[in-house]
């Protein structure tokens, strides 16, 4: 009866480690970026801006896309997306932020989901960083964490974000040109 | 009844049994009696319906009918104003959002980003604007949408600001690390020639 007991012990404690584990692997594998905690800054912020848009929104912003071909080739790139999330703050003074605000934003961009594939720091500039999280054929989701010592700025794109499309959005809306490049085809 | 005859059974014209005979006068009574029918006095025969009630009936159903196309026309119309009276927000996405400093989507602004992006405050397409005017306009943007709303077609527009926003912003971003990439790239290449040089 014992060993019964401790038969059924082990395979409860093995099973809720295989849930938990689950579990953890796809919160780890989320490409949602909680930003909640930087709200906090607004207060102290002289511009904000702060852009949530999910899957049911982009689909519906995308029936208003296709005036012309600039914008069929938006609807084209926001096809493939299921939330676009940005939020930047900029302050009159440096310092109204801390290294712990961007700290809880990089800890969640460290799991191994996410690829930097960009850092930039520079003291006169600021720092950017590049974060992808990609499965075996798509990227998933895109970050992007950008501060200044007057500004931090946090983009957070969810589903198949199509470098090269974007690439070709370069200049089109006002929009500055990326500078992403694709590749060259290789000669044979 | 042991030596039935059952010629009295099937036609009466046997010797009878007591017992049938019996069972004859007892059950007797309750055989059929034909007798004609009493309709009492205060029962008049039910006349034919009037003409009336039937032409009532329709009336009624044409109210009816009327009554509610008539309510829902005063609903449609308070619906439409209340469109109208939106007031202007600063954003029209899911979450409460701030003061967005971004200039209008349709200006070439060159690089944006919410540093340089100027002082004027964003304004979602068409504040206050009347429902077949923004029904109109997406007609004009050659968007089949008969079958949005009006409070939809208001959140797309909306909706479809804020994406521009967004890729905005997460554009400028992008360029921003692409140039210093390239920058850091050119002058660690710079740095080997000088090298080898």
């Amino acid at each position: 009866m014992k060993s019964l007991f401790q038969k059924s012990l082990k395979t409860i404690a093995l099973a809720s480690l295989v849930v938990l584990s689950a579990t953890a692997t796809a919160f780890a594998q989320n490409p949602r970026i909680e930003t909640n905690q930087l709200d906090a800054l607004s207060a102290k912020a002289s511009q904000t801006v702060d852009v949530n848009i999910d899957e049911r929104l982009i689909g519906l912003a995308a029936k208003f896309l296709g005036k012309d071909d600039e914008e069929k080739k938006v609807k084209e790139i926001v096809a493939g997306l299921k939330g676009i999330y940005v939020k930047s703050f900029e302050f009159e003074k440096e310092g109204e932020y801390s290294a712990t605000d961007l700290e809880s934003i990089r800890s969640q961009l460290r799991n191994t989901a996410w690829n930097k594939i960009v850092n930039i720091n520079s003291k006169k500039d600021g720092s950017v960083e590049v974060y992808l999280m990609s499965n075996a054929t798509q990227i998933s989701g895109l970050a992007v964490l950008a501060s200044d010592l007057k500004e931090i700025t946090v983009v957070n794109i969810i589903g198949n974000v199509d470098l090269e499309k974007l690439s070709q959005l370069e200049g089109q809306f006002g929009i500055p040109e990326l500078g992403i490049e694709s590749k060259p085809k290789r000669k044979n | 009844m042991n030596n039935l005859n059952d010629d009295y059974l099937w036609d009466k014209t046997g010797e009878p049994d007591p017992e049938i005979q019996q069972l004859e006068q007892v059950l007797g009574t309750l055989r059929y009696q034909p007798r004609t029918l009493d309709i009492p006095a205060g029962l008049a025969p039910v006349q034919k319906r009037a003409f009336f009630p039937r032409l009532l009936a329709i009336a009624a159903t044409i109210a009816i009918m009327l009554f509610g196309l008539g309510l829902w026309l005063s609903m449609h119309r308070q619906q439409r104003t209340e469109v109208t009276k939106v007031p202007n927000k600063t954003t029209t996405t899911g979450s409460d959002v701030g003061t967005v400093v971004i200039p209008d989507v349709g200006e070439d602004l060159g690089p944006v980003s919410p540093t340089d992006s100027g002082t004027q405050p964003i304004h979602p397409v068409n504040h206050g604007a009347p429902t077949h005017y923004v029904a109109r306009k997406a007609r004009r943007h050659g968007v089949a949408t008969p079958e949005l709303a009006a409070s939809e077609i208001k959140e797309a527009e909306a909706a479809k600001e804020q994406l521009m926003i967004a890729l905005r912003v997460a554009s400028s971003k992008l360029s921003f690390a692409q140039k210093k990439a390239q920058e850091i790239n050119s002058e660690n290449l710079t740095h080997n020639q000088h090298k080898i040089g």
